[in-house]
């Protein structure tokens, strides 16, 4: 990966002497009070941003990556503790069979040096736990130092020192960085919010950064999740500190996204002080 | 033997001379010193980012002064003429690939040590403590790494020029190391004549792979077995020993 990365930087740096645009943008202006990696990598440095995001996942990884079985049945995670009990699922014949989480398991064919290379190789799986949480850090460190309009490297970066490090005042300090150079992120907003909402107890400061994301939302495309998402902090943030009317509005708009959710309609039940939660 | 020494010895002073070795040398270190001092989000003891890069730069470092070193060798003997009084003497074209051979693994092989106690000291004075062990087997692997990439690159300049030399030998490592896992994986799953054509070019391939340590430095994955590393050592001297069997049988066809 490194080794990808350092060729990346190569390619990106000859890219840009060629690019007009980046030219007139980074040459003649070069002696003005820009970021090194702006000067280096012009618009380019967003790539390289995200690569490092990716970085920081490999080495969440073990330096290893992702193996099939993590995402066979779906998008979502399975429970890698699960998994590492050797999970028992079917095959296509509906015969149970082990998930192996040795990737280069392989019928032993083609003599010793094919196969000599299973040992050689790192195939097992494992996420950094307790103290080496902290070795993920540089890469969102990189990520936004490269490109400060990535988006996912403050979200991920702020819920990686708030929530895993728990170092909630860096978090906070990376999400508020964040929010200086990306005004207009509805992620960072409703991120931010969450951390003041849970790890802070700041309920009316979560509220006012869950009102603007709202707004922000709207504003650009995206899916019901999404918009559950920060409704949902919304409801908690406003029914915290005491503001029943938006909890209630808040609950009310999740269930037209969502009709058939019984949990909100209790929500809304609860707050309306109905006759039906009880 | 005396003989492949004495030329060894003088290609391995040549290193001392060369300014690319102290070049690569200063910005490996300016390298590490920058990442060594940098403080993340204020939080202390990250190591594995150190380790990675300084694993790769050490790794990329050696190989290039290992290519360059073996590559030219031989085109620059062949064309300032000082290869002539070689071959006058009753020395044999085996016992100047032999010592060429030497000579540029030694070279090589002193750039490595030289950038991996580097390394090493950097990791040290990180304070978060490393497996000895592994660290021992990641030397070992690059020693045998060097003296792989020499054999080669010195193959290679016996029927090219140095630059097409150098070129190739980039090519080569740049396709074992980005794909040699997707070719192994295409011949486990091919059958028949695909098959036996797969496992040729896999088995004639030089697999720089089986050196890398840096997932396992970098990450703290447990060291290899002995029985692996008896395997690779067995693998890389069988594979020398036929490059420069190879090497001398087509420097004593070509007309010099």
């Amino acid at each position: 990966m490194i080794r990808n990365f350092v060729l990346a930087g190569g390619i990106i740096v000859i890219s840009v002497r060629i690019d007009v645009f980046n030219d007139e943008c980074l040459w003649k202006k070069f002696g003005e009070d820009k970021s090194v990696f702006m000067k280096m990598f012009g618009e380019a440095r967003s790539i390289l941003g995200y690569m490092s995001i990716l970085q920081a996942d490999l080495y969440f990884h073990g330096g290893v990556g992702h193996f099939y079985e993590e995402h066979a049945h779906g998008l979502a995670l399975a429970s890698r503790d699960d998994e590492r009990d050797a999970v028992e699922v079917e095959d296509d014949h509906g015969h149970p069979h082990e998930h192996n989480h040795n990737a280069f398991a392989v019928p032993s064919k083609g003599g010793i040096l094919l196969n000599i290379v299973q040992h050689i190789y790192v195939s097992d799986h494992k996420h950094l736990l307790g103290k080496d949480e902290k070795e993920i850090l540089p890469w969102f460190y990189f990520a936004v130092k490269m490109d400060p309009h990535n988006i996912m490297a403050y979200t991920v970066g702020g819920y990686w020192l708030a929530d895993r490090m728990k170092d909630v005042d860096e978090g906070l300090n990376l999400l508020k960085q964040g929010l200086v150079n990306n005004p207009e992120s509805w992620e960072i907003n409703a991120e931010l919010a969450r951390v003041y909402l849970t790890k802070k107890h700041n309920y009316s400061s979560a509220k006012k950064l869950l009102i603007g994301a709202d707004k922000l939302l709207s504003g650009v495309p995206h899916d019901r999740f999404q918009e559950r998402y920060v409704l949902s902090l919304l409801a908690d943030s406003a029914e915290l500190s005491k503001d029943k009317e938006l909890a209630l509005n808040s609950y009310r708009r999740i269930k037209v996204l969502f009709p058939e959710d019984p949990n909100v309609e209790r929500m809304i039940a609860r707050l309306a002080g109905s006759e039906d939660a009880r | 033997m005396k003989a492949v020494l004495s030329i060894a010895r003088g290609m391995y002073l040549e290193l001392f001379r060369r300014k690319d070795f102290y070049v690569m040398l200063i910005c490996m270190l300016a390298l590490l010193s920058i990442l060594a001092s940098q403080r993340y989000f204020n939080v202390e003891g990250i190591t594995r980012y150190l380790r990675d890069f300084g694993y790769t730069v050490v790794m990329l470092f050696s190989f290039l002064i290992a290519v360059i070193v073996s590559a030219s060798q031989i085109p620059w003997e062949i064309e300032s003429g000082t290869i002539y009084p070689l071959i006058a003497k009753p020395v044999s074209r085996l016992t100047i690939v032999t010592a060429k051979f030497f000579g540029s693994f030694m070279t090589g092989g002193a750039a490595f040590v030289a950038y991996y106690a580097v390394f090493v000291l950097f990791c040290a004075a990180q304070g978060e403590g490393f497996s000895v062990v592994l660290f021992a087997q990641a030397f070992y692997l690059g020693i045998l790494f060097i003296a792989m990439v020499s054999a080669i690159s010195l193959f290679f300049s016996v029927f090219m020029t140095m630059s097409a030399a150098v070129t190739i030998m980039m090519l080569v490592y740049f396709f074992v190391v980005n794909f040699g896992d997707a070719l192994r994986k295409y011949v486990l799953g091919s059958e028949g004549i695909q098959f036996i054509f797969g496992c040729g070019i896999y088995y004639l391939l030089p697999h720089f792979d089986f050196f890398d340590m840096r997932i396992r430095l970098t990450h703290e994955w447990g060291v290899l077995p002995v029985w692996i590393l008896v395997a690779i050592t067995a693998y890389t001297g069988v594979y020398i020993a036929l490059l420069i069997f190879c090497s001398s049988a087509l420097l004593e066809k070509r007309e010099l």
